[in-house]
C-alpha cells in the first residue's frame, strides 16, 4: 500500500478515535445537593476551585458543571455521529474512566432462602465464608457486572436472578422462597473500622416456589 | 505536501520484523480464550447470551430496537453458537490461521457478544477490540503462525511488516492510561481527598478478593501511597513516548540519560507491579493479565528476540544434564 494512502487511512482512524475520546461524563443529577456523598464531593470541588480564586456556592458550581456536561455531551454526540455506525458495529471507542468515583457507601450482595420453620437464611453474602453458595460464580467478571448494582441493577439482573433462583429452589427443597437483595454500607471513613450495613434491603428480587 | 503531513506519513511508514506483533497476536486471543473458558467452566455459556424470555440472561436478544445483528440473522437463540464461533476465532487468531480474516471476524463476533449482554462488556473488552482491529491489518500473522508455516517460513525470516501497527498500539495504550488518570476526578484520588481512593475501593465487598476491613493505620498509608502512585503513574504515562523516542538515539543527552537509567523499563516495571497488585487484591477478571500481554509492544522486535534467546538459553541451561 502506498505510504500516503496508509497514512490517510490511519489519520481517519485517529480522528474518529480522538473524537470518541472527547470526555463523556455521566449526567449530574440535581440530588448532588441533597445526597450527602455527592454534597461532600461538590463541597470539595468548591474548596478546590477556591484556590484558583473562584468562589462559587455549591449550587452555582453544580449548575456550571451541569451546563458544561450537557455541552460536552452534545458536542461529542455531534462530532462522532459520522463514525458512530462503525464504532457501534465494531464495538470500538475510547473513554477510560476506571474507578473514577470510588463509592464510599458500597453495596453487599446477599441471597437468602425462606425456610418454613427458621425464616430467612442467608446462603450467599459477599466475602462471607459462612454463606458462600456458588461463590465461584460471583467472581466471574461478567456475572459480577450483572449483580454489581452501581446506582441500580442492570436489566440483566432480573433474568439472572430468575435463572439462579430456580436452581436454588431445586437445591433447597424445603425452602418456600428465595430472595436476592443488597445492603448498603454506612459511610466509610478511611482508616476507621467498618461502619456496618443498613438493615434495610435494596433492589429486592423475591421468588416464591411455583412462580419460577 | 506540508512538512507536518510529510512527517506524519514518514512516522507510519517504517518497517520492522513481525516478531513483536506476532507475540501479541498469540497472547491476546489466549487471554480472551481463558475468559470465555471460565464462562464455559461455570456452565454459563448457554444462558449468558440466551434470550431472557427463554430462561437466559440477554434482554436484547429479542429486543425490537437493540437486537444484535447476529440475533437478527441467526435467530435470538443463537447466542451460544456465537460463543463457540468466538472461541474458534480466538484459536485461529492465536495460531495465526487465516490471520487477518480471523482477527477481523473475532472483533465483529466479540462486538456481537457485547450487543447480547451489554452490561458484561467492560473497558478492557473495548480496548481489545480497538487493538484487534489494528492487529488484523498489521501482518502479525507473517511469523509464528499456521499461515507462516504454510508459506514455508514459520519464523518469518527476512519478512518485514509495517511498523505503524505497533506505533498505533503504543498510542492507544498511552492514551488509555493517561485518560484513566485524568478521569479520576473524585477527591479521594487527590491530595485534597488524602489519596483515600484505593482504601475505599478495597472496602467494597463486590470488588475485593478478600476482606480488607479492619486493617490498621498502616494499611491506610499503604493504600494512600498506592493511590498516589497509581494516579500519577497513569497521568505521566505519556512520558513513555519520550522514553521510546530516547531509544531511537535522536534525543541527544537527555535521551542518553533516559536510556542509561532504563527509564522505559522502570516505568513499565511499575506498571507490571501495579497490575499484579490489582490482580492480587481485586476481582477484575482478565483486566490485569490482558494489559500485561500488551506490554511487549513497547519493545522493538530485535529486543523481543534477544529476550526470547536469553530465556531459551537459560531454560536450556537449567535442563541440561549436569556434567562430571
Amino acid at each position: 500500500m502506498k505510504a500516503e494512502i496508509r497514512a490517510g487511512l490511519i489519520a481517519v482512524v485517529l480522528l474518529s478515535q480522538a473524537l470518541a475520546a472527547i470526555p463523556n461524563p455521566p449526567k449530574l443529577a440535581d440530588n448532588a445537593l441533597t445526597d450527602p456523598l455527592a454534597r461532600d464531593e461538590l463541597e470539595g470541588w468548591v474548596k478546590t476551585v477556591g484556590y484558583v480564586g473562584w468562589n462559587p456556592t455549591p449550587e452555582e458550581l453544580l449548575t456550571f458543571a451541569q451546563d458544561w456536561v450537557e455541552r460536552l455531551k452534545s458536542w461529542r454526540k455531534a462530532a462522532i455521529a459520522p463514525f458512530q455506525p462503525v464504532l457501534q458495529f465494531t464495538g470500538t471507542g475510547q473513554g477510560w474512566g476506571l474507578f473514577a468515583f470510588p463509592d464510599q457507601r458500597p453495596y453487599r450482595f446477599e441471597i437468602a432462602v425462606l425456610e418454613p420453620t427458621s425464616g430467612w437464611e442467608a446462603i450467599y453474602v459477599d466475602l462471607d465464608p459462612e454463606a458462600d453458595y456458588r461463590s465461584e460464580l460471583f467472581v466471574n467478571r461478567r456475572v459480577r457486572a450483572i449483580y454489581n448494582p452501581g446506582k441500580a441493577p442492570a436489566p440483566a439482573f432480573q433474568p439472572f436472578t430468575k435463572w439462579l433462583g430456580k436452581q436454588i429452589l431445586d437445591e433447597y427443597p424445603d425452602a418456600v422462597a428465595v430472595r436476592f437483595a443488597f445492603r448498603r454500607s454506612e459511610k466509610l471513613v478511611p482508616g476507621e473500622p467498618p461502619p456496618g450495613y443498613d438493615t434495610k434491603l435494596k433492589f429486592i428480587r423475591r421468588y416464591n416456589r411455583g412462580t419460577l | 505536501m506540508s512538512g507536518l503531513a510529510r512527517r506524519f506519513v514518514a512516522f507510519f511508514d517504517t518497517t520492522e520484523k513481525p516478531t513483536t506483533m506476532a507475540l501479541i497476536r498469540v497472547l491476546m486471543p489466549l487471554i480472551l480464550l481463558t475468559d470465555l473458558g471460565h464462562v464455559w467452566m461455570l456452565g454459563l455459556h448457554d444462558v449468558m447470551w440466551f434470550p431472557s424470555e427463554d430462561g437466559g440472561w440477554s434482554v436484547t436478544a429479542n429486543h425490537v430496537d437493540d437486537q444484535p445483528l447476529w440475533a437478527s440473522i441467526f435467530g435470538p437463540e443463537s447466542g451460544t453458537m456465537l460463543f463457540w464461533v468466538t472461541v474458534l476465532l480466538c484459536l485461529t487468531t492465536s495460531t495465526g490461521t487465516f490471520s487477518r480474516t480471523s482477527a477481523l471476524l473475532l472483533v465483529l463476533c466479540y462486538a456481537q457478544l457485547e450487543d447480547f449482554l451489554p452490561v458484561s462488556d467492560r473497558a478492557i473488552d473495548r480496548l481489545y477490540r480497538n487493538l484487534l482491529l489494528v492487529l488484523a491489518c498489521s501482518g502479525a500473522g507473517k511469523a509464528w503462525s499456521v499461515d507462516a508455516w504454510l508459506a514455508g517460513n514459520l519464523r518469518g525470516v527476512g519478512v518485514t511488516i509495517g511498523g505503524w501497527a505497533r506505533r498505533l498500539f503504543i498510542l492507544q495504550i498511552v492514551w488509555m492510561y493517561f485518560d484513566a488518570g485524568i478521569e479520576k476526578t473524585a477527591h479521594s484520588w487527590g491530595l485534597m481527598g488524602h489519596y483515600d481512593a484505593l482504601w475505599i475501593i478495597l472496602q467494597d465487598p463486590v470488588m475485593t478478593r478478600v476482606d480488607f476491613t479492619g486493617l490498621g493505620a498502616w494499611f491506610l498509608w499503604v493504600t494512600r501511597i498506592g493511590t498516589a502512585g497509581t494516579v500519577w503513574w497513569e497521568m505521566l504515562f505519556p512520558l513513555m513516548l519520550v522514553a521510546l523516542f530516547a531509544e531511537t538515539g535522536r534525543l541527544g543527552p537527555l535521551g542518553e540519560r533516559l536510556r542509561r537509567v532504563h527509564f522505559r523499563e522502570v516505568f513499565l516495571a511499575i506498571g507490571v507491579f501495579f497490575h499484579l497488585c490489582l490482580w492480587a487484591t481485586l476481582e477484575l477478571g482478565i483486566f490485569p493479565p490482558a494489559m500485561l500481554v500488551l506490554y511487549p509492544c513497547f519493545f522493538a522486535p530485535e529486543e523481543v528476540e534477544r529476550a526470547a534467546h536469553w530465556f531459551s538459553g537459560r531454560s536450556k541451561a537449567n535442563t541440561a544434564p549436569a556434567s562430571g
